[in-house]
This record gives C-alpha cells, structure tokens and sequence, in this order.
C-alpha cells in the first residue's frame, strides 16, 4: 500500500464487529462549565457549546491553554468543578461507575502521550477496544492489520512500543482510538510528531471516520492543518469558548446557537427534576 | 482462562513471583494436616469396630475362697454370661495371657508378684446386639459383689475424644493456612493493582469494565495457585507416602495396631487431590474480589 495516496480504500471498518450507532441527541454539551485541578486556579471557566452528531471540529488554543484538559473532560478523565457536561445526552454528574464502561467504548482517544501498553505488541495496542468489546479473535486480527498497514505499520505489527519511533507510535495511538469505530473521536495533537504526507494520510483517515458518522474533535496548534481543512473551530481564549465558523457562507448547515441548545437542556433537565416520580 | 492473553504484564511483578511458592507452603500444611485428619479417622473407627464387640468381666475372687468355690462362681458366672441374649462367647484368661496383659504395666513377672489378681472373662458379643450391661452387672454382683463388667465405653469415649481434639486441630491449623493464603493473595492482587495503575487507567479509559480488568487478575491467581498448589501436594504426598514407610520400618512391616499409618485409601487420596484445586479457587475468588472492591473506590 502507497503511504501517499491518502485515499486508498478503507476496508478496516466494514465487518460484523460492532459499529458506531448513528447518534440523534446532541453529543456533547457543555453548560457553565469551569475545570480546575484540586484546589488550584480554574483553568477553565463559563464553558458553554454543543456538539452535534457527525460534527467534525478543531479545538485549537495556545500551548497550555487548557485544549487536553478539555478533551479529559470530554472522555470521563476528569469531573468538571462547575456546570453540566453532557455525554450522547447523558448527564455524566449522575452516572454511576458501571455505566461508564460502555459510554466510553463509544469513544475513541488519542492522549498527546499515546499512553501506548509497553509490553503489548503494536496489534495488540490496536486491538485492545474490539477485545474489550468482546470481538471475535478472528475478526480483531483482521481488522487491526488491515488499518496498521493502511496507517504504514504493516512491517511493525508485532513491535513493542519501545522500539518504534515518536511519529509510529502515534499512528498505533491513532488506530487504537479509531478501530472500533467510535461514535466520538478525541485526538489531541495526532499529527504532531509525523511528516507531512502522513500527517495528510492521518488527516483523511479522520474525515473518513467522521463521514461515517463519528462526531471528531481535534485538539491541534498547527494553524496549517486548521486552515487546510476549513472545519469549524472551537477556540480556546482566556480561559473560555468560543466557537468559530470559517466558512459561514456555505451550504453548511447553520448550528443551533450553542448557548441556546444549553439553555434548553438545562431547563430539560430542571423541569425533569421537578416531576416527581420522573427517572 | 489459563491460558487467557493478558492486557497487564502480571507475570512479570516480583510480589507475583513469590505467591506459587507461599500458596505451595500452605498446600503442603493443609495436605499434611486433612491426611493426619484422615488417618486419625481411621484409627478411631478401627477402635471402636475393635472393642465394640468385646467385653470384659473382671472377678475378683478373695484370696482365702476355696479353690472348689471358687471354680463354681466362675462356672455359674459363665453360665449367666452366656445365656445373655447378643452374646456369643465367654473364655476365661489363664496366668499366661493375664501376664501378658500385665506386662507392660508390672514386668514379665506379674502373675509371680504377690497381688492379687482377679480373673478375667473375654467376652463376645453380637455387634448388631444390644446388650443389658446393668441386668448382666447385676446377676453377676449377686455371686461376688466385686464384679466388673467393662464395655469399654469410657476408654473409647475418652480416646475418641482425643482424636476428635487432634482433628480439631488440623482443621484449625487447615483453616489458619487457607487464611493465610488468601491475604498473601490480598496483597499480591493489590501490588499488582498499584504497580499497573497507569495500564489500568488505559483500560478503563478504552472501556473495559472492572470485571475485564478482575479477570485478568483472577487467572493469574487460579495459574499461580495451581502451580503452587500442585507443588505443594506433590511434597504433601511424598512426606506422607514417607512417614508411612517409617512406621512401617518402625513397625518391622507387621501390622501396626494401635499405632497410627498413614496408609491412605484412594478416596482419601482423592480428597488431598482436591485440595491444592480449592486453594487455587480460593486464591482466584480473592483476587477477583480484591481487584473489585479496590478498583470500586477508584474515582
């Protein structure tokens, strides 16, 4: 397979394991919400927006403005201080530690870190998310060789973490978040330590998931990737969001004011609060 | 599940390394322990099938009774004795077989010393029989006043409840190495559980539920406990098999009567076999609970 031909087809997603559900609420919703680290300044504060399904956004902001953070809030790694957070309609305050699993199985991350498993094989990092899913063996080693090799790693299937290089290691970061096929991508700087061709090859591996209804947010400082790719942004300024539209003149549909969505669920919510006898 | 693919390099924790070792250890207590139990078992079933169908009659002729009366009270009592419903026979002991009886006690010159001796009745009895030890006593108390008629009762009650002790205590001892056992496992699982934090924060982070994470552990306790349990009853096995050629060596290879041998039957055999497989199922429950409830209290 030429790693410079970015569109080469992608048959690592077709098969019976299981597949992203094509979501219908709002898959995350951010109300007020303020991020701090035990008793320390907020980091962030009065975060409201909302992601709908099949989005694909850039959360972009200066080098420690709070962009991984963030994403921790929106993978369950850290509680928001302040304010709801909404997961595929679900108020993530009031859910309990056994429903977390399957929530976070919808979920595909790429940590900055990789936080690859250092005694797991290149195939077995990847194939983790379909195992926990309970995959067929059969089915996992199929599918997970056939996206390591789309991404250029064919020949390092059964390499340690420890013996790839910075920019491999992302891509096996890249295909763990991806090959379940999540219904929400969260990558925090996935092409910061590859070429440029790859980079690109990484970058339409993402707009193809994204095509297929995985909502995806890319946590990225690289203004070139961002201006490339004209998605909408969520931009990290003084501690708070602002959402922004590149191309507000196009055929694009016209998202629902953020704020808006996030007044409606709350009063949702409150008024479901307020009936007795209602779960 | 022994042979499951794991997500967590368990194998490689040094805690890890030591529990076949520990968990062989307490095997080895408890294959030593149960087979005392059984042995023990035995003994006293075979006392009390030894004594159950004898009794004793014990008369003690006063020394100055004419040797004509006195051969007529003993015959009057045999006769009493035997016509007793349940009883198949009465022989009364000569010098030589009381001597022999005395020996241990007095010498080899018992009967020589100057003490009186009483005669002895060897009597024998019907097992399935019941016996009126109290009517027989009181027939037998209207010739001479002194009779005794011994069943044994308190001496096998007595030695049974010794060997009962003797059980009780290697049941205690079993249960304090099962015990000890399962904390080594507490401790092994919850190194482990702090050792891979950062891998289980990735699991989790990936989806998996604790069970997944719990499973992982569990067979490497159920693979390290059979592997350590296996050991220790090989060990067990081979320092009973051991003992057993001691007394025999002890014994010059006759029978050994009173003595204990630790000859096992073979579903005694069973049972010590059974036994490394409930540790190594306790030590997998352990450490499933204890990645569980430690896992729980995570945030």
């Amino acid at each position: 397979m030429r790693l410079d031909d970015p569109k080469a087809a992608m048959s690592f997603w077709s098969g019976s394991f299981p597949q992203a559900d094509t979501e219908r609420t709002t898959v995350i919703l951010f109300d007020g919400v303020a991020v701090q680290y035990g008793a320390g300044p907020q980091i962030l504060h009065d975060v409201t927006f909302t992601l709908a399904p099949g989005s694909f956004h850039f959360l972009v902001g200066r080098s420690g403005a709070g962009k991984s953070s963030m994403l921790k809030v929106m993978y369950l790694g850290l509680r928001p201080a302040i304010g709801t957070v909404s997961l595929f309609g679900r108020d993530v305050a009031t859910l309990a530690r056994a429903e977390m699993p399957a929530l976070r199985r919808r979920i595909g991350v790429v940590f900055q870190d990789f936080r690859l498993i250092d005694h797991l094989s290149t195939l077995d990092n990847v194939a983790l998310p379909l195992r926990v899913a309970g995959v067929r063996e059969t089915e996992v080693r199929k599918h997970v060789s056939e996206l390591l090799a789309w991404v250029g790693l064919a020949d390092h299937l059964h390499a340690l973490p420890a013996t790839l290089s910075g920019g491999q290691q992302q891509r096996v970061a890249i295909a763990r978040a991806v090959i379940a096929r999540p219904s929400l991508l969260l990558a925090d700087e996935p092409t910061g330590n590859v070429d440029d061709v790859i980079g690109l090859r990484l970058m339409y591996l993402f707009e193809e998931l994204n095509r297929l209804g995985t909502t995806v947010v890319i946590a990225t400082h690289n203004d070139t990737l961002v201006s490339r790719f004209s998605h909408r942004q969520l931009r990290i300024e003084s501690g708070s969001i602002r959402v922004f539209d590149p191309r507000p003149m196009t055929n694009y549909p016209i998202p629902q004011p953020a704020a808006n969505a996030a007044a409606a669920f709350a009063a949702q919510q409150s008024a479901q609060l307020r009936r007795p006898g209602v779960a | 599940m022994l042979g499951m693919r794991s997500d967590l390099p368990l194998d490689r924790d040094a805690a890890a390394r030591f529990l076949p070792w520990i968990i062989g250890f307490m095997v080895y207590l408890c294959v030593i322990a149960v087979a005392a139990a059984l042995t023990v078992d035995r003994v006293a079933e075979r006392w009390r099938q030894g004594l159950a169908g004898n009794l004793t009659v014990e008369l003690p002729f006063p020394a100055e009774i004419e040797t004509a009366k006195r051969a007529e009270q003993l015959d009057h009592a045999i006769d009493l004795i035997t016509a007793t419903p349940g009883i198949t026979g009465a022989t009364v002991l000569d010098d030589s077989q009381i001597a022999a009886l005395l020996s241990p006690w007095l010498g080899p010159d018992a009967t020589q010393l100057d003490v009186p001796l009483p005669t002895m009745i060897a009597v024998t009895r019907r097992t399935d029989a019941t016996v009126d030890l109290a009517a027989l006593r009181a027939k037998l108390q209207q010739i001479l006043p002194d009779a005794r008629v011994d069943d044994h009762g308190d001496w096998v009650s007595d030695a049974l409840g010794f060997l009962r002790s003797l059980q009780a205590l290697a049941a205690a001892l079993s249960a304090l190495a099962l015990g000890a056992a399962a904390l080594t496992v507490i401790f092994v699982t919850r190194t482990g559980l702090a050792t891979h934090r950062g891998v289980i924060e990735v699991v989790h982070l990936i989806g998996a539920p604790d069970r997944y994470i719990a499973r992982q552990f569990q067979a490497q306790a159920l693979k390290l406990g059979i592997l350590g349990g296996g050991v220790g009853l090989g060990l067990g096995a081979a320092t009973v098999i051991g003992i057993d050629r001691l007394i025999d060596l002890a014994v010059g290879g006759g029978s050994p009567g009173l003595v204990v041998d630790f000859r096992l039957l073979p579903w005694q055999w069973g049972v010590l076999v059974v036994l490394p497989l409930v540790v190594a199922l306790i030590a997998m429950l352990t450490a499933r609970m204890t990645v569980l409830r430690s896992l729980a209290r995570m945030p």
